[in-house]
């Protein structure tokens, strides 16, 4: 399966020479995760394609990678769901609408859209997950005839850590989506399915000669979601992952990204199962 | 170009005008070490055979080299930072000039990084050969690094009394010009070079037992050895050996602030793959934190991955991590031994 290239906007003479967005909406999606809605400022569109990153900083604070959580289908802003972790993201969560970030990218390889044309599709997120596979389902969505039967499985560790659950009530409408949600521990007020994410597949019928799984989330996900695609007969080369690792500079340069001889950040970080099978540090943890 | 010829006396008198009028550096001896450092007088070199404690790639990629600057005060305006420094770099040697040549593919035929090509395009690199190894550590002649084809700007080659000179670029040509008690050489200086370089190989001996072309069969199915695990617990994860490499390129990306806090500076600063939190993400997750993972990753990048992505030496020989390891971790015993005990024989030691 052919995936996109590396998209560039633009060849500077720094690596590193940002471009400067303007924070234009904010949304509190959970006690810990914020939805950005950035457009840059000197009007052109960010031109990514759903499964890519940016590299967003803050001055005197620095930067770092976020996935890219709207679709290239809807205009010129694009969103970022980001967790306050660490600096650069408790200093993003202090900025106010107006203020200015930088931004580098978009980097990196993304999902094979026009490889999943015509085929059905399913989409596993697990947690953080959701995120990059936020851009590709919108996309989907927008593009919906193109496309065969759309199952998406979401799971998180609590009912309260769901993300967009407006947009999944919403999608979960739609007569041409098929959405199903778990909790790996429930609350009171949970009436849907108690389990990890694999628990999903028991009452899942797919066809293996034309489904296309795309699959975001921890490692130890990757591991039980390939083994149960894998039953159902979907070849190695059909598999879609997308990794995280730290992604420090976006160019294939500084090495944090690294995974044995690979950089996640420009040959990734959507890779295929068979690619990843050989790559030992791919699946570790 | 035609080869040069020029006495030492003439060199050394050459390389005292050129280090008045410009920033000229070249091996200086310190105590037991040999430094990289800015000379005023060609008396200060060096010619010891012992890598320089740095690479003279700290040149091209400083520990800390500042990329952008920023105002906030005034809307935002960002600069970024080019170094048009002029250096002029003396006593390069052999394996250095393989390693500059590899930061060269990298950064720019692959990364068109313009803050390293600023850097490159304003220093001149004079190679001088190696005639003798320089002690137990050096491994060159395995890695195929001991001759320079291309790479240089002058290649110097000590014919006892004179030197040799090779001119690798134009502006190699110019400078052998400005030299101008250098003559043409002949037929004779061809025979004494090629007599200096035969004199090499009783000494070079191969330190690896295999080429360095078979490094990354061998790393490849050494993957499960358990010499990774006898490596991990000596190691000290202290960055030592990566610091001090002449191919280690791998950088942080940070922000230092004015004190108007309305400014500041984005910089790259050395980072190592041996500390634990060089593969850590946000949520704090690292990916290659036990620590024989990391020793197996540097000696993967050294001999296997760079090769395989670049088409080059990822190590060049010099030997200066195990001249600077704490706890004696040394690349030729380490690819000797994946080579001797296959992975099923491995033992615990």
């Amino acid at each position: 399966m052919s995936t996109p290239a590396t998209v560039h906007r633009r060849l500077k003479p720094s690596p590193f020479l940002p471009d400067l967005a303007e924070i234009v909406r904010k949304d509190r999606l959970t006690a810990a995760e914020t939805l950005y809605q950035l457009r840059l400022v000197d009007g052109t569109e960010l031109g990514h394609v759903p499964g890519q990153f940016v590299e967003v900083g803050v001055f005197g604070v620095g930067e770092a990678p976020f996935s890219i959580s709207s679709s290239p289908s809807r205009g010129e802003v694009f969103e970022l769901c980001i967790r306050r972790v660490g600096d650069v993201t408790g200093a993003l969560e202090r900025l106010g609408l107006g203020a200015r970030v930088t931004v580098r990218g978009p980097f990196g390889r993304g999902f094979p859209l026009d490889a999943m044309r015509g085929r059905n599709v399913l989409v596993i997120a697990g947690g953080l997950g959701i995120v990059p596979l936020r851009s590709l389902i919108i996309n989907l969505l927008d593009e919906r005839a193109d496309f065969g039967d759309f199952t998406i499985l979401y799971g998180c560790k609590n009912p309260t850590d769901m993300l967009f659950k407006d947009e999944i009530t919403r999608w979960a409408a739609r007569s041409d989506v098929d959405i199903r949600i778990t909790a790996d521990i429930a609350d009171p007020s949970w009436k849907g399915n108690v389990g990890p994410v694999t628990t999903l597949f028991r009452r899942l019928t797919i066809d293996p000669r034309n489904t296309v799984p795309v699959m975001v989330g921890p490692p130890v996900m990757f591991r039980h979601v390939v083994k149960q695609v894998l039953a159902c007969g979907i070849p190695e080369d059909r598999i879609v992952l997308s990794l995280e690792r730290r992604m420090k500079c976006g160019v294939g340069e500084c090495g944090h990204c690294q995974i044995n001889g690979v950089y996640v950040c420009q040959d990734g970080p959507v890779f295929t199962y068979a690619e990843l099978k050989r790559l030992e540090e791919a699946m570790l943890r | 170009m035609i080869d040069r010829v020029v006495t030492k006396a003439d060199l050394l008198d050459f390389l005292d005008r050129l280090a008045a009028e410009r920033k000229v550096v070249a091996p200086v001896a310190e105590g037991p070490l040999v430094r990289f450092k800015d000379i005023g007088r060609a008396a200060e070199i060096s010619d010891r055979y012992l890598p320089t404690a740095l690479p003279p790639s700290k040149y091209l990629l400083p520990p800390k080299e500042l990329l952008l600057r920023f105002r906030t005060d005034d809307g935002v305006a960002i600069e970024p930072l080019f170094d048009t420094g002029e250096i002029v770099a003396f006593g390069v040697r052999p394996c250095d000039l393989h390693a500059l040549a590899l930061l060269d593919a990298i950064f720019i035929d692959d990364k068109h990084d313009g803050h390293y090509l600023s850097r490159r395009e304003h220093i001149t690199l004079i190679g001088v050969e190696c005639l003798e190894p320089c002690d137990e550590h050096c491994f060159c002649a395995s890695m195929e690094t001991l001759d320079v084809p291309s790479g240089y700007d002058l290649l110097l080659t000590d014919l006892g009394d004179a030197y040799y000179v090779q001119i690798g670029s134009s502006l190699g040509k110019t400078l052998v010009e400005s030299l101008g008690a250098a003559r043409d050489a002949v037929y004779e200086d061809r025979t004494r070079l090629r007599k200096a370089h035969d004199s090499r190989h009783a000494a070079f001996t191969r330190r690896l037992d295999v080429t360095y072309d078979q490094l990354p069969a061998l790393l490849a199915e050494s993957s499960d050895s358990l010499l990774w695990d006898v490596l991990g617990e000596k190691c000290l994860s202290c960055g030592a050996c990566t610091n001090v490499c002449p191919t280690c390129y791998c950088f942080d990306v940070r922000d230092e602030v004015d004190l108007d806090l309305e400014g500041g500076r984005r910089y790259r600063a050395w980072d190592s793959c041996q500390l634990e939190e060089f593969a850590m993400v946000g949520t704090g997750e690292s990916f290659r934190q036990p620590r024989s993972m990391r020793v197996k990753h540097r000696f993967n990048r050294k001999g296997r991955y760079i090769l395989e992505r670049y088409g080059r030496q990822g190590c060049v020989g010099c030997g200066r991590c195990a001249r600077n390891c704490l706890v004696g971790i040394n690349p030729i015993e380490v690819f000797n031994q994946l080579k001797g005990q296959p992975v099923e024989r491995t033992v615990r030691t």
